[in-house]
């Protein structure tokens, strides 16, 4: 499984990178905003979208919109990763078109399994 | 005692010291019973005595009696045009505005010679003649004396109080008085915008504090050291306090704001009570502590959030179970008492001190001093189980001995047994 994981912050990036690679032996491709998202989506189709809500620039919630208008991503699913929110915010996020939302701090170990279970494999 | 149109009614008067503009001392008076529209009339000392017919007379307040109803020498009128609060007086049939006061024809823009042809769709951008009817029927029909809304208005906040009150010659009007609420509404928003900027900030470097040991611990990065392993650990279990301590303080600001969502439901509590001990098998074997269910009383139905109630549970749990000696046992049971159902949580543990009794539910309080960092507290459990079970109008209490131990009490409103029964019926269908 391919995971386009859009995240500002890159100690935050490289642990999630180290834990989907080396505990969910998934391959990833990391950005650092919802503007490079959108360049580096243009030539890939991966299989999971993961998305931090909160970031400079274009919110998650609008880099998942811009990126479902792309014909080839509009079908890959999504899913959120943000700080604690309440169960309204959870539906509210549903709304925009992901799974659903993995909280942070996120635990390395389970992340994976998390993910996984989200999609439904 | 004051005397109203041949009916004598109690009416609770507040009085405050002060000077009236001509320099005499003089009486600021407010009667509750119309504190709706903050009747706040200057009276001076020698007419105290007249005050029965002053506040009859303010009650009864017709467009043409406004003159005359206050004692001599009082300029009620002029009094009341001048409240910072905005007035508006309207016909209850044509909506047709009877009187404004300085500060309503301030906020609209309108002079004193120009609003009497007006009515009140032209005060509100957006009035709807069904909204304003839904709001104000209750007081027309008399099953409210007031309502009290807050409402948006050429986009200001407001605390809107409105009145029907009976002239003396029989004409209804409504007095709608509007508190200016925006710079209090704003400082709310931005301390929520603040607390939520916290929260993200602070979560970022934990998030990738608690995933680096996380990885390191589950060997991704090689084998450990076992000193060095024992170290980590230390590092992370610290790592997950300041996330639950950042946890409780976001769950008690959002409570103060009134911005935690609360889903309910008609609950059987002893489902609640199942669950939250499932919940904490782990952690109570943890500790060799035995949770004994003593006295569950099935059928007992409460409304409840049920996230919200397993929060609660788990935090007087975790309470107990971290207080009580090793191979020790915690008490949970369920009973009823009339209107209220109540969950009781014991331990016999080293109970509370007398003198830290009255803060336990404050912020960070802790009994005894007890090593927080060894308990695993975040010093705002309690304070937290307090403020989700008021937000269940309900109440919790305790009873502790020194050496003997405690009890918390969960007190909560039950529900009728007509509707519980309605839901028993509904699940057995």
């Amino acid at each position: 499984m391919h995971i386009l994981h859009v995240e500002d912050d890159l100690d935050i990036q490289e642990i999630a990178r180290m834990s989907l690679e080396m505990v969910g032996q998934f391959s990833i491709t990391q950005c650092d905003s919802g503007e490079a998202a959108l360049a580096r989506a243009k030539d890939m189709t991966p299989d999971l979208l993961l998305l931090d809500v909160m970031m400079p620039g274009m919110t998650g919630p609008e880099t998942l919109q811009r990126l479902r208008e792309m014909d080839h991503l509009k079908d890959v699913p999504a899913i959120y990763m943000t700080a604690r929110v309440q169960p309204g915010e959870i539906e509210g996020f549903k709304q925009t078109g992901a799974l659903g939302v993995i909280e942070k701090p996120f635990d390395p170990v389970t992340l994976s399994q998390q993910i996984t279970t989200m999609m439904g494999r | 005692m004051i005397k109203i149109g041949g009916n004598q009614r109690w009416e609770v008067l507040r009085a405050l010291p002060g000077i009236a503009s001509a320099g005499a001392t003089a009486a600021l008076l407010s009667s509750s019973s119309i504190a709706g529209i903050s009747p706040a009339i200057w009276i001076g000392p020698a007419v105290l005595s007249g005050l029965a017919a002053h506040i009859a007379a303010s009650r009864l307040f017709g467009r043409r009696r406004w003159g005359s109803c206050g004692p001599a020498g009082l300029d009620v009128v002029s009094t009341f045009h001048g409240l910072t609060d905005e007035v508006f007086i309207f016909d209850t049939q044509t909506l047709k505005l009877n009187y404004l006061n300085e500060a309503a024809l301030k906020h609209k823009g309108w002079s004193k010679s120009d609003y009497t042809h007006r009515t009140m769709a032209e005060v509100c951008p957006d009035f709807s003649i069904l909204g304003f009817r839904a709001l104000t029927d209750p007081l027309l029909d008399g099953s409210k004396d007031v309502i009290q809304k807050e409402i948006t208005l050429d986009r200001r906040q407001y605390d809107l109080s409105a009145q029907c009150i009976t002239s003396t010659n029989g004409q209804e009007q409504f007095v709608f008085v509007l508190r200016d609420i925006s710079k209090r509404a704003e400082a709310d928003r931005i301390k929520q915008e603040f607390i939520s900027t916290v929260s993200h900030e602070l979560r970022s470097p934990l998030t990738a504090i608690k995933g680096a040991m996380g990885l390191v611990l589950s060997g991704a990065a090689g084998a450990l050291p076992d000193r060095a392993r024992d170290l980590i650990e230390i590092a992370q279990r610290n790592a997950d306090r300041l996330v639950l301590i950042i946890n409780d303080i976001l769950d008690l600001e959002k409570i103060a704001a009134g911005a935690m969502e609360f889903d309910l439901d008609e609950m059987q509590l002893s489902e609640i009570v199942a669950e939250a001990i499932d919940a904490i098998a782990g952690f109570s074997n943890r500790f060799d502590v035995k949770i004994e269910v003593k006295g569950i009383r099935e059928g007992l139905v409460s409304q409840i959030d049920p996230n919200r109630m397993l929060q609660v549970m788990s935090n007087l749990l975790s309470n107990a179970i971290k207080f009580s000696p090793t191979g020790g046992t915690v008490t949970i049971s369920l009973t009823s008492r009339g209107l209220i159902n109540r969950i009781s949580v014991t331990d016999h543990g080293v109970g509370i001190p007398a003198a830290e009794q009255a803060a336990m539910f404050d912020r960070f309080a802790q009994a005894g001093n007890q090593n927080r960092a060894a308990t695993g507290g975040t010093g705002l459990g309690l304070s937290v189980v307090k403020a989700i079970v008021e937000s269940h109008e309900g109440t919790v209490t305790f009873e502790s001995d020194e050496g003997v131990g405690t009890t918390f009490h969960v007190d909560l409103p039950a529900v009728t047994t007509t509707s519980a029964a309605n839901i028993n019926a509904g699940q057995a269908a």
